[in-house]
């Protein structure tokens, strides 16, 4: 049949382009393999045949991305993948943002950085290094480019293997719907289901690219530990490799923290790290690759700890492929609230993390014992500063496993058919393991910085310890004082990074002659400031919108329950936190709605010292409900952090009834009685029987003519009612009175005169609905440490980078 | 390389730790049989909302106030009740895992049990990429 409409080149081209890709990434690969092993003559060769191959597939691989973006851009919604992942309302720069949010196309972006750094690497790095670091470069391609191809490899009754998914099938081909039946079955698919309103939020548009380029930069140090093994070389590539595991140490780690500031802006769980898997899985790697480096560092200043740092940079490649399976395959189900939907790729993930596992095992199994280790005559003093590093490295290695095991529960699950669940209280599970290898890493890091390579000098050391210790205890209580810390584990924190933030400050003081040699300082005193923001945030975040007027819930329930949400109605000002804020009502601005609320604090003068509004947002999305996004207060020691929890629904707003209720009978006792109802206070201000001219028509002649004055109050006015009870000629008679419009009638019923009590018959019109939010704040204190640490620690490692190429430059010159 | 080897021991303690520490912490799944057998410990039982009962959740009267039924996997239904804000999207979700205990209140001479929970985490995982061409395309 002939679909009408439909444009069929692209989706040809980009699957041609992913087949082409593929083959290349094999004829790279061989050719550069064979070229690692041929003889010197031919190598030159297969070396030129392999860059040709790179060639044609990054071309292709480029193509593939052109190819889908413009399929997403341009509306193609014959494409599965466009229909799926954009719609029409969707802004430009979030078009980027749906290029990624698939498996599919979070894999090219893997695969495009891939194809830069080959780029890249080729470009800076030696020709010595080109084969064995390209070949495996190409490996990775050619799994990778085999999850995009969509094809079946079908021997009847034998094997049926779908391989890979790709991003280029028509929707038609997916979905069965009777409507496919239709020749002009496009013209009725008018928009597509659009992108997640989670990731409609700028660090979504760059926190991806970032966090792939990270993963990717993995790839090269994996490259150079393989081929140190492989061609026996086992000195030189550890300096070579160290740039790029400062690459995918600051790439990986600037990825990790744009996701938490991701998280901490735009979602609502109220915090930045949850030690969510998919959190956890990118941090496995990072941990692995900083203990490589500090490896790589010991080698390189004392030819120390070699082995270990082997395995360290393998492992570390290893858990981006072991993070990719965990998040892609499927299997962490229940555990994670953010990994991706199944593609039935987790056997394809299998082999690629299989594969790459056996080739990083079997190549170091072989190659164990010819791996030099030091001199037994240069005997390890615990003074010197690379055993320091080396203890460092192994610390890290330790929270790694324990992340590693907690997270890796669903596949323990999965292996023994099994029911384990995380534990109940994750979080504080993790940062008991976390917190005191914190402390360590914290210590250690900042007493090597004293310690010299080979032998210190233990007194002078000593000294410098004491010294040190001094001032940060000094800090640490103030610390602690002042933010209100009894926690003996936390203070021990608390301790490790005053110590570490003193530590280094006193170092960069003494080296302040050579600034850009300083990158490790800074990152590290970056750390420390982080480490200090994370417990003071985390330990002394606090619910503040606490609700202090519960209604009681009757014998069943537990009472002391954390009550953290507030309601608050329109135009209705309640304190929280020493603010009064009030809820202003809300606007639109499709597809998000903005609830405005205005934060006040006022002087005893009553004048206004602090005003601010604020406009927490959510979107009711027709399919996923009610998506909150928070707002935020910063203040330089401490963020007011608040979003909306419930909301009514507009369309209940716009119901109001005004119809009156059947009346209810009240009794009023006295003068001065009064009567809450509804929204309205009533206060009954005596009987009244001297009634004025207005009411001459009802009363004259009658034998009993009282009226019953009531004040009616309500938020917004006060106004009085007057019903009338009259008798005539022995017949009762009773004038109710009514609100102006619509809201309260009263009836004089009867009489007690010896009582001077009434009965008063009320009606109420069903109070109008009124607008509110459900409001949950929290208050973080020196969050900002978190932030500029982590500024630190980037600018830190930057500065490594330059460094690090400085000193690389000058060593090819002097060659 | 016997410092070296000192740690590798410490490095293998410490994990054998970690993983006796996280089997031992570590909760299960369960149906609600199971976590009604034993009360007051913390489970996540893995379920759906049943329908068949309203859900009360009322936040002009109190915000902190969730109750609702749960079917767990068995076709067991229990009262929930939650002290917080409805999660957002809760009854479009396919899954609900709850994260709490059983508790039993004795009121009046009859006894009351329902789950507490702590943590509700609720699953939606195909609500965005769920494949369903819309209704008006189906009938032009």
């Amino acid at each position: 049949m002939e679909f009408a409409g439909e444009l069929l080149w692209p989706g040809h081209l980009g699957h041609l382009a992913v087949i082409v890709s593929f083959c290349a990434a094999l004829m790279s690969t061989l050719s550069y393999g064979h070229s690692l092993n041929g003889h010197t003559l031919s190598r030159g060769r297969w070396e030129q045949w392999g860059r040709w191959a790179f060639g044609i597939h990054s071309v292709a691989v480029v193509t593939i991305i052109a190819t889908l973006f413009g399929i997403i851009y341009f509306h193609r919604y014959e494409y599965h993948y466009a229909w799926s992942h954009a719609s029409k309302a969707l802004p430009t720069h979030y078009i980027l943002s749906a290029f990624w949010e698939g498996q599919e196309g979070s894999f090219l972006l893997w695969i495009f950085w891939h194809m830069v750094l080959g780029w890249i690497f080729l470009a800076v790095s030696g020709r010595r290094w080109e084969a064995g670091v390209m070949s495996v470069l190409s490996l990775a391609q050619l799994m990778l480019t085999s999850m995009l191809l969509g094809t079946t490899l079908e021997i009847p009754g034998l094997m049926d293997w779908h391989i890979g998914s790709s991003p280029f099938t028509l929707l038609r081909e997916t979905l069965q719907a009777p409507i496919f039946n239709r020749p002009d079955y496009l013209q009725w698919i008018t928009d597509g289901n659009g992108l997640n309103p989670l990731l409609q939020n700028p660090w979504m548009v760059i926190h991806p690219p970032v966090l792939f380029l990270g993963f990717a930069s993995c790839t090269i140090p994996f490259g150079y530990a393989l081929t140190a093994l492989w061609t026996k070389r086992y000195d030189a590539w550890v300096g070579l490799a160290k740039s790029w595991t400062l690459v995918a140490i600051l790439t990986l780690g600037s990825g990790i923290i744009m996701g938490a500031a991701w998280a901490y802006e735009s979602l609502n769980f109220g915090g930045y790290w949850a030690w969510d898997p998919v959190e956890n899985a990118s941090l496995l790697p990072w941990l692995l690759l900083v203990a490589a480096l500090h490896g790589m560092h010991a080698y390189t200043k004392s030819q120390y700890s070699l082995r270990s740092t082997f395995i360290l940079v393998l492992l570390g490649f290893l858990l981006v492929l072991y993070a990719t399976f965990l998040t892609r395959s499927g299997i962490l189900g229940e555990s994670s609230v953010h990994s991706f939907t199944d593609l039935g790729l987790s056997g394809q993930l299998l082999i690629f993390l299989g594969a790459f596992v056996l080739l990083a095992l079997v190549l170091l199994v072989l190659r164990w014992k010819e791996i030099p280790a030091r001199e037994k005559d240069s005997e390890e003093a615990g003074s010197s500063r690379e055993f320091w590093l080396f203890a460092g490295s192994m610390t890290l290695v330790i929270s790694a496993l324990q992340i590693l095991f907690t997270t890796s529960i669903p596949v323990f699950n999965a292996i023994a058919g099994s029911n384990m669940a995380p534990p109940a209280e994750v979080v504080s599970y993790y940062n008991r393991w976390q917190l005191p290898i914190a402390v360590i890493v914290l210590l250690l890091g900042t007493v090597a910085f004293e310690l010299r390579f080979k032998k210190s000098d233990p007194r002078l050391v000593l000294q410098w310890i004491i010294q040190i210790t001094l001032v940060a205890v000094v800090l640490t209580l103030a610390v602690a004082y002042t933010m209100g810390i009894g926690y003996w584990s936390y203070i021990l924190l608390i301790f490790a990074a005053c110590f570490a933030l003193i530590g280094n400050l006193n170092q960069m003081y003494r080296r302040r002659q050579k600034i850009m040699k300083q990158g490790g300082l800074t990152a590290h005193l970056g750390f420390a400031l982080m480490m200090l923001g994370v417990l003071v945030s985390s330990s002394r975040k606090e619910v503040v919108s606490l609700n202090l007027n519960n209604t009681p819930l009757g014998p069943n329930f537990s009472p002391a329950q954390t009550r953290e949400n507030v309601l608050l109605y329109e135009s209705q000002s309640q304190t929280i936190a020493g603010y009064s804020v009030w809820y202003l009502g809300d606007s639109v601005v499709e597809p998000n709605r903005y609830y405005k609320l205005r934060f006040e604090q006022r002087d005893e003068q009553g004048k206004v010292r602090f005003s601010r509004t604020l406009y927490p947002n959510a979107q009711i999305n027709p399919k996923m409900g009610l998506i909150a996004s928070p707002a935020t207060m910063h203040f330089w020691d401490h963020d007011l952090y608040m979003h909306v929890t419930q909301v009514p629904d507009p369309a209940s707003l716009q119901s109001t009834s005004k119809e009156y209720k059947e009346p209810v009978l009240h009794y009023l006792n006295a003068r001065g009685d009064t009567l809450m109802l509804q929204e309205y206070l009533l206060v009954f201000e005596g009987l009244k029987t001297n009634l004025d001219s207005a009411w001459s028509a009802q009363s004259t002649g009658a034998e009993v003519a009282v009226g019953a004055p009531v004040r009616v109050q309500r938020v917004d006015t006060t106004f009085q009612l007057m019903p009338v009870y009259v008798i005539r000629s022995g017949v009762e008679f009773r004038y109710p009175d009514q609100s102006a419009e619509p809201g309260i009638r009263l009836q004089l019923q009867s009489i007690d005169p010896s009582k001077q009590q009434i009965a008063l018959a009320v009606q109420t019109t069903p109070p109008p609905p009124r607008p509110y939010v459900v409001l949950k704040m929290l208050r973080f204190p020196w969050i900002n440490a978190v932030w500029y640490g982590s500024f630190l620690l980037v600018l830190g490692l930057s500065m490594s980078i330059v460094h690090r190429n400085r000193q690389y430059r000058n060593e090819r010159m002097e060659d | 390389m016997k410092r070296s080897a000192l740690y590798l021991l410490l490095l293998v303690g410490t994990g054998l730790a970690i993983l006796v520490s996280t089997l031992g912490e570590s909760s299960s799944y369960v149906d609600f049989a199971e976590a009604a057998a034993n009360p007051d410990r913390s489970y996540h039982v893995v379920g759906q909302l049943d329908r068949g009962f309203p859900l009360v959740y009322n936040p002009t009267q109190d915000a902190n106030l969730l109750q609702f039924k749960l079917l767990d996997q068995k076709g067991r239904s229990m009262s929930v009740v939650y002290y917080g804000a409805k999660p957002q999207d809760f009854e479009r979700s396919e899954q609900i895992v709850i994260i709490g205990k059983v508790v039993s209140v004795a009121s009046n001479n009859q006894s009351n049990t329902f789950f507490e929970a702590d943590q509700i985490l609720t699953k939606c995982p195909s609500k965005y990429t769920e494949d369903q061409v819309p209704t008006t395309s189906a009938n032009p």
